[in-house]
């Protein structure tokens, strides 16, 4: 396989743009990138509790404390299946033995700052699963790349937000972003 | 820009000069005057010495009319309103760790707060647990100065 990565940087997110080609002689299914967004260096995000860590739950912000967290192999980390995609689950998310009853019917997760005026959040068009890890206070979208026949590639897109403003505001906006195909 | 403002600014300056040894014409026609005075007055003049004239400023003083006064307020505030927008409108700077899938993330907008992309951490696939990993793929990345963009191609075989 091939990968090629752009990132485009504005000044409160970044777009990510990413092609994998199939250099193999059989068809892959449902392939994904698990793509890590995490607060290195952003203390006002830490958020073990999940109080502010949001996941969309019948078209409702939802935190992840108020969601069934299964204790898997690694203390922490928490697989969330998106509805369209559940009886997809790649061996992967399923390995982790972490995938939580609950599932989104979005394709982003956002964590909101301890101030409540910032929000970082990864979004995507279509994710295939999604996931945090507590000990490192990060948030995943797998971005779903779909089915990729030999010699063809896909190019997907995400965007990831490091913007100001509450829960509300972050959703108003991911609401009007459209994401290019 | 910040010198052309200056220049725009109207303020006058005033150079005080003093002199340390200066003296009059006045005075120098006197001091020449005295051996013949000295005779006059029965003494015995023993000395003449002729004191270099020059003129040396002490200070400087620079005085602002009421106009500079209101140039100057409307600089400052110019001046910190771009300093403001330009703040507002810097991009996330995007910082790729050399050979890792990683990129570290600086947003100027949410106070230098840095964040962290794995871009990604593995790719996988219904057929693969993963058909790339973090820890196996050595990444070269390039980054536009101009832009700010960053980007890598790669190989997994």
């Amino acid at each position: 396989m091939t990968y090629t990565l752009r990132i485009v940087p504005a000044v409160d997110y970044v777009d990510l743009e990413m092609t994998i080609t199939n250099l193999s002689d059989e068809i892959w299914h449902e392939v994904f990138a698990f793509n890590c967004v995490s607060p290195a260096r952003a203390p006002a995000f830490e958020d073990s509790a999940m109080q502010r860590t949001y996941m969309q739950v019948q078209g409702q912000p939802q935190a992840l404390a108020h969601t069934t967290r299964i204790q898997g192999r690694r203390p922490g980390m928490g697989i969330y299946a998106v509805l369209q995609h559940t009886d997809h689950m790649p061996p992967f998310a399923e390995a982790f033995q972490a995938t939580s009853p609950n599932q989104s019917d979005g394709a982003w997760m956002a964590k909101i700052a301890d101030t409540g005026d910032a929000y970082m959040a990864t979004t995507t068009q279509d994710a295939l699963f999604l996931f945090n890890n507590t000990n490192l206070g990060c948030i995943h979208a797998a971005p779903n790349f779909g089915d990729i026949e030999p010699a063809d590639a896909v190019t997907v897109s995400s965007r990831v937000y490091f913007a100001k403003g509450s829960l509300q505001d972050f959703i108003k906006r991911y609401d009007a972003d459209h994401l290019p195909d | 820009m910040l010198t052309k403002r200056l220049s725009q600014c109207n303020v006058r300056r005033d150079i005080e000069e003093r002199s340390l040894r200066y003296e009059s014409h006045n005075s120098i026609r006197s001091m020449r005057a005295r051996p013949e005075t000295a005779r006059r007055q029965g003494g015995i003049f023993r000395r003449y010495s002729k004191s270099n004239t020059y003129r040396m400023a002490l200070s400087i003083k620079y005085k602002l009319s009421p106009r500079s006064i209101v140039h100057l307020l409307v600089l400052l505030f110019l001046l910190s309103s771009d300093a403001a927008s330009q703040e507002e409108t810097l991009p996330i700077h995007l910082q790729p760790v050399p050979g890792k899938m990683m990129v570290n993330a600086t947003s100027p907008h949410l106070d230098d707060q840095v964040f962290g992309l794995g871009v990604p951490e593995t790719i996988g696939s219904r057929e693969h647990m993963w058909m790339a990993n973090h820890s196996e793929v050595v990444v070269k990345w390039e980054t536009d100065k101009t832009t700010g963009i960053v980007s890598t191609m790669w190989r997994q075989d």
